[in-house]
């Protein structure tokens, strides 16, 4: 509860800089004394009131910023920054009302709007003020947690936590799943200062010759490492998409769903660089509108696609033929399928009907048995041991996976060995 | 800023209610809150902007004036509270007026339809 508090507290606060600089000055601080006690009210009655306080203000909100700019108007910069933010709020709310609307109660939808899409836009905005090189560290350490895919992040129980109570847990997923989101708002923030950076020295006063103008000494690495990082983090943002587009077809797959949030925060990218960018340079922002958006279209299709059976069974050809052919060459099949690579082959693809397995492969000197674990749906509670290829004398082998069916079994606690020799 | 009362009415029910809360006596923004919620019945729940919203323009047009907090102030900060002004009474009488000259009107013109 006190999380939520401080949650919409802030919120709040992050609101109230809409407003005119004047009518903030002079009524702001009341207004969050008057809304903190409003809230310590409303937290009495649970977490359900603390989001019906936030949502009246959010719902009066255009009215009364429009009234505050009438009386107080601001430079055109201010305006399109409010209106950007409004146009976000709101934009967001409707997108995950319509993908979601479905699944979820319109109170969550407005809190999925607020939790993922609002704070994405507000780093945005705050993130284009950074100085470059921090910048430039921070992307580097986004792109290192890219790294560590979001698949990989919600199957491991150390850092996933799925007996959380309701709401929390709908709050945790949300925020697992979007923090990969970052990569393009990262993105975004040094495409931006590297299009600001060029545009200034694209319009330098002429200098004389043999003289290097103070911008361009300094922008000789920044604009590489701007456009290099930003492209590196673009491209881990798809492969993660991807990534997570097949394991969902490992379960019960959302589909489409997931593509709401990636489109909503590129949308919204497009829009700061739209809205901040100099002259032509604004042009950039069509990246982030048009094309990413599609890349994303066209990069999902097969992804959702997918039949994870075809995909093992294709990964399990190829890894037998490299078997075979090490057999031919040395004599003897390889003790660990680790044996093949880098010569035979560049990389062990694991099997793909249960995200996190590995093959099922025992060997001796002139003998093999390749397998993996295979369930007929993601829902059904029986596991078994698939064997994929094999050769030589396999009498009195235990039956194939019997080992990771175990495993299974402790884990899910649903397993039934019918494994096959 | 002197206000025309003609052109001001009819008021808004938010600045109706914000008005007859203050003409009790001063109080500050969260009283003001609790106490519109209490005399319409918690037909009108204010949010802060809107409140805020519309003290500044009251203020601004000379109806309501900042005054000392009558009450004890446990924050920090200190806290002020809004009064309303001559003008400010005057302007809420004449919504009183307006009001009870339609519903006189309403009164009147029922009557003579049930007779």
């Amino acid at each position: 509860m006190n999380f939520l508090v401080h949650l919409v507290t802030q919120g709040y606060a992050a609101i109230l800089h809409l407003y005119p600089l004047a009518f903030r000055q002079e009524m702001g601080a009341e207004m969050q004394d008057v809304f903190g006690q409003v809230i310590a009210e409303a937290s009495q009655s649970g977490w359900g009131a603390i989001i019906l306080v936030f949502w009246r203000e959010l719902r009066d909100l255009p009215g009364n910023l429009a009234a505050a700019q009438r009386s107080h108007p601001q430079g055109e910069f201010k305006m399109k920054r409010n209106g950007f933010f409004l146009v976000t709020l709101f934009v967001s709310i409707i997108i995950v009302q319509i993908a979601f609307g479905s699944y979820l109660g319109g109170i969550w939808t407005i809190t999925i709007g607020l939790v993922v899409a609002f704070p994405l836009s507000l780093l945005l905005w705050q993130a284009r003020k950074l100085r470059t090189k921090t910048l430039i560290y921070i992307g580097l350490g986004v792109l290192l947690g890219l790294l560590w895919p979001t698949s990989s992040l919600v199957e491991s129980e150390k850092f996933y936590n799925y007996h959380l109570p309701q709401p929390y847990l709908s709050i945790v997923n949300i925020l697992v799943f979007s923090c990969f989101l970052l990569a393009v708002v990262m993105a975004a923030a040094m495409i931006d200062q590297a299009a600001q950076i060029l545009h200034r020295w694209l319009n330098l006063p002429p200098t004389k010759p043999g003289e290097l103008s103070a911008p361009t000494k300094r922008d000789d690495w920044m604009l590489p490492a701007l456009f290099g990082l930003s492209s590196a983090l673009l491209l881990m943002f798809f492969h993660n998409l991807s990534d997570l587009l097949m394991w969902d077809n490992t379960y019960d797959a959302l589909g489409g769903l997931w593509l709401i949030l990636p489109v909503i925060t590129c949308l919204l990218c497009g829009m700061v660089l739209a809205l901040n960018l100099p002259g032509k340079s604004k042009w950039i922002s069509l990246l982030f509108i048009l094309f990413i958006p599609l890349m994303i279209y066209t990069l999902s299709i097969p992804a959702m696609n997918i039949d994870v059976g075809t995909l093992t069974r294709e990964r399990g050809e190829r890894l037998t033929y490299a078997i075979q052919t090490y057999y031919q060459r040395e004599g003897h099949y390889p003790q660990t399928l680790a044996r093949l690579t880098p010569r035979d082959l560049r990389m062990i693809q694991p099997p793909f009907v249960l995200n996190g397995q590995n093959w099922c492969y025992d060997a001796g000197q002139h003998y093999y048995r390749l397998g993996y674990v295979d369930r007929e749906h993601w829902s059904a509670p029986e596991y078994r041991g698939n064997m994929l290829a094999s050769a030589g004398d396999l009498s009195g082998l235990p039956p194939v996976c019997q080992a990771a069916i175990a495993k299974l079994s402790i884990v899910y606690k649903t397993a039934d060995i019918q494994g096959s020799k | 800023m002197p206000s025309n009362r003609e052109t001001v009415l009819p008021l808004s029910e938010a600045v109706f209610f914000i008005l007859l809360s203050l003409a009790q006596g001063p109080l500050h923004g969260y009283a003001i809150l609790k106490d519109v919620a209490s005399l319409s019945e918690a037909r009108i729940l204010l949010s802060t902007g809107t409140l805020y919203g519309a003290l500044k323009r009251m203020l601004e047009q000379g109806w309501i004036e900042r005054v000392d907090d009558p009450q004890p102030n446990l924050t920090e900060r200190e806290r002020k509270a809004y009064s309303l002004t001559q003008l400010g009474r005057r302007i809420l009488n004449a919504e009183l007026n307006r009001l009870r000259q339609l519903v006189d009107l309403a009164g009147t013109q029922l009557l003579e339809e049930c007779r």
